[in-house]
């Protein structure tokens, strides 16, 4: 059987969802047949389900808004936003009324939206079109930030998501909709060994090619740079035998990072790398966890790689000068582990 | 529920308990796994419903003895003989973590043919067994090759054991071209050269003990020659005279130490060279000396172009010999000979004779170097 990409599993994920639930909808930009959408996620799904697929006015406020009130009206709304870029104009929907509702009507208005969403550059779609937004939801209490990738089945993701009595993000990255997902079978003939566990409630998995003991250094990263970094660690293997174990979390606001500093104990070294601006970010805070809640056990201060702190350039040659590469990634990952 | 459904894990504080299929009555002696009520992974506690079975007579719930994190060793639906383990549960996450990403490796629901053919070797590993002409298909085992393992592969093969060749008994010979070569340089020697003699013995027992412990803990065969070899690069690098070639007056030294290792192979000698054996780990080194055996007992050309040696090190201990005067190779500073007197145990020590060219040192020089190659020898645990 042909592997499936993560646009087709997530179309079937969609599919099944509003198949099982009559609750369930979808709202967004362009999302009808036969366009179905900016990345083709929701194609089929508004024949199949007339009326449950919504496409919207320009107006991502007002989609949030929209689906918030369906939510506390007991539907089971979930909003595609075509470009993550554009969370910003909805920020205040999520940030002063989605997340507030559970606590503010002490948990009489469960909130349960969810807002899929597109990151990331690689394509030369310019400034306000290939942006990483999500540090800037990392810190929204009540808000539960999730991001997809090539190992995790999206319809538990996005059920378990649904069951939660607020508000979600799913992150997903460009690169990843034609991504096949890695079965455990596939994961194996590649000659890798993984574990999957639970990480902040939400699925995780730890892969490497060699027993974790003989590793240098444990890489935390997520969604479609997790899958880019296993080509790193691929030919730093195969290249200098160093050696990575690589944690690949969904949830990436957990209150609890335990199970990540059981792996990272006994290796002693950390690094996070997202694709996301250097800074004030999602790999600034895990590290900062890190130093706090294991630095005792780790050799040396954990190391934060991301891309550089700029406006994103639409040349698409000056655009990969500006995200961190794999191949920048490599040389960094040869230089810690020297 | 009672012990002897439980059997743990043989080391002395047990990793993970497995959780055994109870036998409920004499007729029924299997039974059906219903439904697992905890995900692979998931963290149990003692008492909690793990997972409900079917018998004959009625469906029960088992409750997991211990609390830990599950390994699910039974699949839905299948039909398990009693005492058979339905779940393994780790006593802690870090104990679960590390079997389950090593039990990816060999887990049995892998498919074991998928993951041969896409069998991968890193660079390392590849030139090191190009270098000693193995085939990685043959290498047993699963997932990545390291240099690692085909080193205690190598380890393991003792591909290096001599056949006897039988000798001619009576008639004529000639020299081969080795011989030859060999036997020219030592009379050239003789005629260019001003050997002066110096030498010393060296207790043993602290050497022999740190090849057996690092044997033990590196699970690799470190040979005393390796050490002989680092400790004589380390030492040459302070006694720079030592690590010289000199042409009629002219004296060249050198930034790296070179070393050339006299081996003895099927009666033909011959002196493989390593640059920059001070730098280099004992295991390194160790690669090196079988590489060079190998590459001898194959008689590979390349020995006869390599870099100009200063040193040459001889290990006669090995054949028991007590003491011997090495040679002076032509050009060369000096030669290391190695012979062994005592016992085994505390009376067991190294003799170590050293020939070294007078036109550059003397034997004030000469015994200094080997004092402080005598100290090295005294605490290996300083060349790792």
């Amino acid at each position: 059987m042909t592997p499936l990409t993560f646009r087709e599993c997530l179309n079937r994920a969609l599919d099944r969802i509003l198949a099982e639930d009559d609750r369930a909808y979808i709202l967004g930009e362009d999302i009808l047949d036969p366009y179905g959408g900016a990345f083709k996620v929701t194609t089929g799904l508004s024949t199949r389900y007339p009326g449950r697929v919504r496409s919207t006015p320009v107006s991502e406020a007002g989609i949030i808004g929209v689906s918030i009130g369906m939510a506390l009206a007991g539907l089971h709304p979930i909003v595609e936003i075509m470009f993550a870029d554009f969370l910003t104009l909805g920020f205040d929907q999520l940030f002063n009324h989605a997340t507030k509702f559970p606590y503010m009507y002490d948990g009489r208005a469960p909130c349960p939206v969810v807002v899929r969403t597109p990151t990331g550059a690689g394509r030369g779609y310019g400034p306000t079109h290939s942006q990483c937004p999500e540090k800037y939801f990392l810190g929204m209490p009540g808000l539960t930030v999730v991001a997809a990738n090539h190992h995790t089945d999206p319809y538990p993701l996005i059920k378990q998501l649904q069951n939660d009595r607020g508000p979600a993000l799913l992150i997903e990255h460009k690169g990843l909709y034609a991504q096949t997902m890695w079965t455990g079978e596939r994961l194996g003939e590649a000659g890798w060994q993984w574990l999957d566990f639970k990480f902040g409630e939400f699925p995780a998995r730890a892969l490497s090619l060699v027993e974790p003991r003989r590793c240098h250094m444990v890489v935390v990263a997520y969604g479609e740079f997790a899958r880019r970094l296993e080509e790193v660690v691929m030919e730093l293997a195969l290249e200098d035998e160093i050696f990575c174990l690589l944690v690949c979390p969904t949830r990436l606001n957990p209150s609890s990072m335990e199970p990540l500093w059981q792996l990272a104990r006994p290796i002693g070294r950390l690094v996070f790398a997202e694709e996301g601006a250097q800074g004030w970010s999602w790999g600034t805070e895990w590290a900062y966890r890190a130093q706090v809640e294991c630095g005792s056990s780790l050799e040396a201060a954990p190391v934060c790689l991301a891309s550089r702190a700029d406006i994103i350039p639409c040349n698409i040659w000056r655009e990969s000068e500006t995200i961190l590469t794999t191949e920048r990634l490599t040389t960094r990952l040869r230089e810690l582990a020297r | 529920m009672s012990e002897d459904l439980i059997q743990k894990s043989a080391t002395e504080q047990p990793d993970w308990v497995d959780f055994l299929l109870p036998v409920t009555n004499a007729n029924d002696t299997s039974a059906f796994v219903l439904k697992w009520y905890v995900e692979e992974g998931d963290r149990i506690d003692a008492g909690s419903p793990l997972l409900a079975i079917e018998t004959s007579k009625a469906s029960l719930e088992l409750e997991s003895p211990v609390e830990g994190f599950v390994e699910r060793m039974v699949s839905e639906g299948t039909k398990v003989a009693g005492a058979t383990p339905l779940a393994r549960i780790y006593l802690s996450w870090e104990a679960y973590a590390a079997s389950a990403l090593v039990g990816a490796d060999q887990s049995e629901n892998q498919n074991p043919a998928a993951s041969q053919p896409g069998r991968m070797a890193t660079k390392a590993a590849l030139e090191l067994a190009a270098a000693m002409g193995l085939d990685l298909a043959e290498l047993p085992g699963r997932g990545l090759i390291t240099k690692r393992e085909v080193e205690r592969w190598l380890a393991q093969q003792q591909v290096y054991e001599v056949s006897p060749k039988s000798h001619p008994q009576s008639g004529e010979m000639s020299l081969s071209a080795n011989q030859w070569r060999i036997a020219c340089a030592l009379r050239n020697a003789l005629t260019t050269g001003v050997p002066g003699f110096v030498s010393r013995s060296v207790a043993a027992n602290s050497l022999v003990t740190f090849c057996q412990d690092y044997a033990r803990s590196h699970r690799f065969a470190l040979s005393e020659t390796d050490v002989f070899l680092k400790a004589c690069a380390r030492t040459l690098l302070q006694f720079t005279y030592l690590n010289a070639s000199r042409q009629s007056n002219t004296v060249h030294l050198y930034s790296q130490v070179r070393i050339a290792l006299a081996l003895n192979v099927e009666d033909q000698l011959v002196a493989p060279v390593i640059v920059g054996a001070e730098r280099l780990s004992l295991r390194d080194i160790a690669t090196w000396r079988l590489q060079a055996q190998l590459r001898v007992r194959r008689a590979e050309p390349e020995l006869l172009d390599q870099p100009e040696p200063t040193f040459t090190l001889s290990n006669l201990a090995p054949e028991g010999v007590e003491l011997f005067i090495p040679n002076l190779v032509p050009r060369q500073a000096g030669t290391l000979g190695i012979g062994k007197r005592g016992a085994r145990g505390s009376s067991l020590e190294w003799v170590l004779c050293l020939t070294f060219d007078h036109t550059i040192v003397n034997g004030g020089y000469a015994a200094r170097f080997l004092k402080s190659l005598a100290d090295l020898l005294t605490q290996p645990e300083s060349l790792v």
